[in-house]
């Protein structure tokens, strides 16, 4: 029997008695409510779990391209706004496009709340200026780095070393007969680096996790 | 940076947070829409994380970046893996494969016929057999110097590079060197006003006792002229109930209402005070909360003559008026 698939990065509290009593400020995502906003990407589990990560990426990336220092907050706050929308029984047809609406309210909301905020003054300190120093990690880094590459298949490495020569031939030229070779469109070969290129980096980000 | 299309330069802008607010939208509704356009979003930031890396971004794009990269922690760490891939991988050779592949650029040049002079033949004519050697050791030292020249032109392209990075460094140095002392005067202001906050309450707390010692003189002098309502419990989000009674003894006519926040998130607050019909009778606008201890407060004062005995309801709402924060219930007593 396959194993059910979980989506990443979301806590949820146990299930309440009666979700629809609590008060909106206090409200917390619960299994079921979970649950149910998974149904309305998919019937299917799997599919449904990878519809929203996708949902997920976009709404941290929506909070991190619009400059907000919590991005991943905000997005979990969109979708547990979303996921009570469903539970009090809203008619959503487009969970992207709902989402996508919730997520400029928080924006507006998280906003005027910065603007507001007041510093303590009974605990202000002064804040000392952040220095920018040389990385100490600089060689951990590299380290990493070369053992992630190592790991990639043959292929993938390959792809990705010839793609970013970009210092000793003309960039572009060999981007467009690296797509010709594969008979790919180079627009589909951008792609395919920058998966190979997000793999990589979060296999490096893992790998320095694990230093420290 | 050169992009493609105008379609990428536009994302370029909105990435750099260069947009309007509608082409923002634009951009974002079709990436919420469409999993292409967001993956064709994400490839452009690798791109523009490389140029910012290679020092190929305008100097007002460079900024801008540079703006960003202070403010996100996921960027600065793009960035510094597009460093240690620029370095890793421009270090490594190019795989054979794509060696054969380089070629090809060749072949697309015109052919030239084998008749054709080559440019040196052109300048001494066809070589003698006594030239030859001459020539060759001319050719070898052309080569070297060649080889010389394109080796130097590397290291200034690289000194070049690391001038660049240095001086964004030492931008963002400066950038938050002149952050940390526009904080540190924030902090000296907010200090000063602090210190005027205590005066006041030292100011009011010795009028609270003074009039604690009229109160209990209350017979001596009965015409103290403004009477205090201290509400400390609000209640919840528009609900209402009676949470003090002021009396308003002969001669009072002024009532001065100090209300406990549950919660102090914005700069000033609009109260209003309705009656028991829900019409307003009173607003009072641009309030700001004091700190108490651990609490905050709004206190304001108001003529009551024109209140009569009865029951009132004052709500606090933001300065807009919009959002309505809490509720207190007062009953107002006239006493003869």
């Amino acid at each position: 029997m396959r194993e059910e698939v979980q989506p990443k990065e979301k806590l949820i509290t146990p299930a309440m008695d009666s979700p629809l009593h609590v008060k909106k400020e206090h409200w917390a995502l619960t299994q079921t409510a979970f649950d149910n906003l998974l149904r309305r990407f998919a019937s299917n589990r799997d599919e449904a779990a990878k519809q929203y990560e996708s949902l997920r990426r976009k709404l941290v990336r929506f909070f991190e391209w619009r400059a907000l220092d919590v991005p991943e907050e905000c997005a979990d706050e969109t979708i547990d706004r979303v996921a009570r929308r469903l539970e009090e029984g809203t008619e959503i047809e487009n969970v992207a496009a709902y989402s996508y609406g919730v997520a400029r309210k928080v924006f507006r909301e998280r906003i005027r709340r910065r603007e507001t905020t007041v510093v303590e003054l009974e605990n202000a300190r002064e804040v000392p200026a952040p220095t920018v120093t040389e990385d100490p990690e600089l060689d951990e880094r590299f380290h990493c780095f070369d053992r992630c590459l190592s790991n990639l298949p043959e292929d993938k490495r390959t792809l990705i070393i010839d793609y970013y020569q970009d210092e000793k031939r003309a960039k572009i030229d060999l981007r467009n007969q690296l797509a010709e070779k594969l008979s790919i469109p180079l627009n589909a070969l951008r792609i395919r680096v920058h998966r190979i290129r997000i793999n990589l980096e979060s296999c490096v980000n893992q790998c320095l996790k694990l230093k420290e | 940076m050169a992009f493609r299309t105008e379609k990428e330069a536009i994302r370029v802008r909105y990435l750099l947070g260069d947009l309007s607010e509608q082409e923002r939208v634009d951009i974002e509704e079709s990436y919420f829409a469409d999993d292409n356009s967001f993956q064709e979003l994400e490839v452009i930031e690798d791109e523009l994380v490389d140029a910012y890396v290679h020092g190929e971004l305008a100097g007002a794009d460079q900024q801008q970046f540079e703006k960003l990269l202070q403010s996100s922690a996921r960027l600065a760490g793009r960035v510094q893996f597009a460093r240690i891939l620029a370095n890793r991988v421009g270090s490594m050779s190019p795989t054979p494969e794509t060696d054969a592949v380089v070629p090809a650029v060749a072949t697309e040049r015109p052919a030239r016929s084998k008749d054709t002079q080559t440019w040196w033949q052109k300048i001494f004519g066809v070589p003698q057999a006594g030239r030859k050697f001459a020539f060759a050791g001319s050719a070898v030292t052309v080569l070297m110097a060649a080889a010389l020249l394109f080796a130097w032109m590397q290291l200034r392209g690289s000194s070049q590079r690391l001038e660049r990075e240095r001086a964004a460094l030492q931008q963002q140095r400066e950038g938050l060197n002149a952050q940390s002392s526009e904080q540190n005067s924030k902090i000296n202001q907010l200090a000063a006003d602090l210190e005027r906050e205590r005066n006041l309450r030292a100011e009011d707390q010795k009028l609270i006792e003074s009039l604690r010692n009229d109160s209990a003189n209350e017979t001596a002098s009965p015409s103290r002229s403004i009477a205090f309502l201290f509400l400390p419990s609000a209640t919840t989000r528009g609900a209402s109930g009676t949470g003090g009674t002021v009396t308003l003894r002969p001669g009072q006519s002024i009532v001065r209402l100090s209300l406990l926040l549950p919660a102090d998130e914005y700069k000033s607050y609009e109260a209003t005070i309705t009656n028991q019909d829900k019409q307003p009778i009173l607003s009072r606008k641009g309030l700001r909360s004091r700190r108490i201890g651990s609490d905050s407060q709004i206190t304001f004062q108001f003529s009551a003559a024109s209140f009569s005995s009865g029951d009132y309801f004052v709500s606090v709402s933001d300065a807009s008026g919009l959002e309505t924060i809490v509720g207190y219930g007062f009953r107002l007593v006239r006493a003869r």
